[in-house]
């Protein structure tokens, strides 16, 4: 598919992050398109979650741009861009007794004036997004009193109700049992139909191989390699990014990789 | 349960709780040393009202019962209503803002602030001049923003202003002031005892031209902290997300602070420092209510002017008069403890 640069929903230009002497990203550019599930990959402390920070204007690259749907993000004021881009972050713990739907509806903030309060058709996209990250029947529970995979997905559900064309999420999966894994993911995979960009920071190299679109693949803040999984997912560039000798199953799992790992 | 289901129910609540105050208003100007009846008590306040006063005929109070309720009891109880009002919802505020169940409205150092002006003053003999208590007032309103300033010029990081540098910085200004007001009271010491009571808190001497100036402040400085709620709700969630959420933690904190810091700063250098108020009574509403800030910012403003109306009207009871500051700590600590033991909630 061709697009014009103006169309990219995001698009970042030579952009560098440095936290005092360490540079966390080097010269970072890159494109996404509409539609797609995108994987950020990489070891701890590759950059991946600098990387997703800087997209979601939680902090200013020193150099380059970064363009949401053509429009530098430096320009999109807070309010607008919460629009057009949600975000998960590593959830926190939260002390507050907030129910669930409360949490969820925190989501359709964006789109209320500091004297509206919350409407039938956010109670009912609440409900809808609540459904889809199966937290509906934690509706009336305390967000402080349920399991760490729990609150992800309620997170999720906020994230979804801000009903962006971007969704970021940073290890959407990381406190999650296997079933929730694929529940979560699946989601996601879901938005993607509907002409929304995500792009999530994840560990497993399995999953990103079955759920990806398109991976970026990071090591010292630079992009090693990217593109469909098959072409990242390679026993040379696992190698080379991680330090270890995978062994790559080929054929099974929709003729995805699947990657074991073996020692060094 | 949502709050936007519940939200019918609270408004109720609300218009109840305001009217109970309104009425303990009315009820505790009825209260006092001089001996008038409850009914000649209405009965002058009545006279006051337009329309109302026709019913009451011509019935005409004695002079000094008539100034008695008017003048003295009538400024104080609103006094205690608003300061209750305002450092409540100041309280509640800075709990949900710095995250911190330990904060209270004078986290930022306002209160040694506005007691090192009212110190001074008093040193320098500043009420036995004309213009008198007044005079004391404005030094302590002046010093209170003064060390708010210095406060949140050592906190700020760039644009950002960093919540725990600002309760560090709170905490260590006011211990400077605090040591300063001491350093005043051994040069002074014929005046130990008159900065002391300042210091305790009390409502005693209040003017009608000072409620009148409490009253706006106060009123207008709580609607705007209730209409944050949301947004505090939010940042309590993480502030990183909350951005995220289209909230400009930054600019939100930073109009809070202003305005929190001015409320606090009147109240105080009105009645000196009462305290337990702004700390006890958002807490409260918080462990019946939980932590939503649409609820606990309202209710604990109105909360903490039926506290305080309450208080002040058990410390004009003894012959010696109590001040206000200590009967809030005397009566509000035991409550609150027994709040705590009962509930197995969380207490943020």
């Amino acid at each position: 598919m061709e697009y014009q640069s103006a169309t990219y929903p995001i698009r970042i230009q030579n952009i560098n992050v440095s936290f005092g002497n360490v540079n966390a990203l080097k010269d970072i550019s890159l494109h996404m398109e509409r539609g797609r599930f995108y994987g950020i990959l990489g070891p701890n402390g590759s950059g991946k979650t600098t990387l997703l920070r800087s997209i979601a204007k939680s902090l200013k690259p020193q150099r380059g741009s970064i363009l949401v749907n053509g429009v530098d993000i430096g320009k999109i004021k807070t309010k607008e861009l919460s629009r057009k881009l949600a975000y998960m972050y590593q959830s926190t713990d939260i002390q507050c007794d907030y129910s669930v739907t409360d949490v969820v509806l925190m989501g359709r903030n964006p789109y209320l004036g500091r004297f509206q309060t919350e409407g039938p058709t956010d109670r009912e996209m609440a409900e809808k997004a609540m459904k889809a990250a199966n937290v509906w029947q934690l509706r009336d529970r305390r967000i402080n009193e349920i399991s760490g995979g729990e609150r992800q997905r309620a997170f999720i559900a906020r994230a979804l109700v801000q009903d962006t064309d971007i969704v970021l999420l940073d290890e959407p999966v990381s406190h999650l049992d296997l079933q929730h894994q694929i529940e979560v993911l699946d989601i996601a995979r879901k938005i993607t139909q509907k002409q929304r960009t995500v792009v999530a920071v994840l560990h497993d190299l399995n999953l990103a191989s079955t759920y990806c679109d398109y991976l970026f693949l990071l090591k010292g803040g630079a992009i090693i390699a990217q593109g469909e999984p098959e072409k990242v997912l390679t026993e040379g560039i696992i190698e080379e990014v991680y330090g270890i000798k995978p062994y790559i199953v080929r054929g099974v799992n929709n003729n995805k990789p699947y990657i074991i790992p073996f020692k060094k | 349960m949502s709050f936007v289901d519940k939200k019918k129910k609270y408004r109720l609540l609300f218009i109840g709780s305001v009217l109970l105050l309104l009425f303990l208003i009315v009820m505790s100007a009825t209260v006092g040393a001089a001996n008038i009846t409850l009914m000649d008590a209405l009965k002058i306040m009545i006279r006051k009202i337009p329309f109302a006063n026709k019913i009451l005929g011509e019935w005409r109070p004695s002079g000094t019962h008539e100034l008695i309720v008017l003048k003295i009891r009538l400024p104080r109880v609103l006094a205690a209503a608003v300061i209750g009002i305002g450092l409540s919802a100041v309280g509640g505020a800075f709990q949900g803002m710095f995250v911190n169940p330990m904060a209270d409205p004078y986290v930022l150092g306002v209160s040694s602030g506005a007691a090192l002006g009212a110190a001074i003053a008093i040193a320098l003999g500043a009420e036995q001049l004309v213009g008198g208590f007044g005079l004391v007032t404005a030094t302590a309103f002046v010093f209170a923003l003064i060390t708010v300033l210095i406060v949140f010029s050592i906190a700020k990081t760039g644009a950002r202003i960093v919540n725990t540098h600002l309760l560090l910085a709170g905490v260590a200004v006011s211990f400077f002031a605090s040591s300063l007001i001491s350093v005043i009271m051994v040069l002074n010491r014929d005046r130990i005892a008159k900065i002391t009571y300042w210091m305790m808190g009390s409502v005693a001497y209040i003017t009608w031209k000072q409620v009148l100036i409490l009253i706006p402040v106060v009123i207008l400085g709580t609607v705007v902290i209730c209409f944050f709620a949301r947004d505090l709700n939010i940042i309590a969630t993480g502030e990183e997300g909350a951005k995220n959420l289209g909230v400009e933690v930054e600019t939100v904190k930073k109009i809070l602070l202003v305005v929190c810091s001015v409320v606090v700063a009147a109240c105080v250098s009105v009645s000196g420092v009462i305290g337990f108020v702004g700390l006890i009574i958002p807490h409260t509403v918080r462990l019946i209510a939980g932590s939503d800030n649409r609820v606990v910012l309202p209710f604990s403003a109105v909360g903490g002017g039926i506290f305080l109306v309450l208080c002040d009207t058990i410390a004009r009871i003894p012959t010696s008069e109590i001040p206000v500051g200590v009967l809030t700590s005397m009566f509000g600590a035991p409550y609150f403890i027994s709040i705590l033991l009962r509930s197995k909630r969380k207490v943020l």
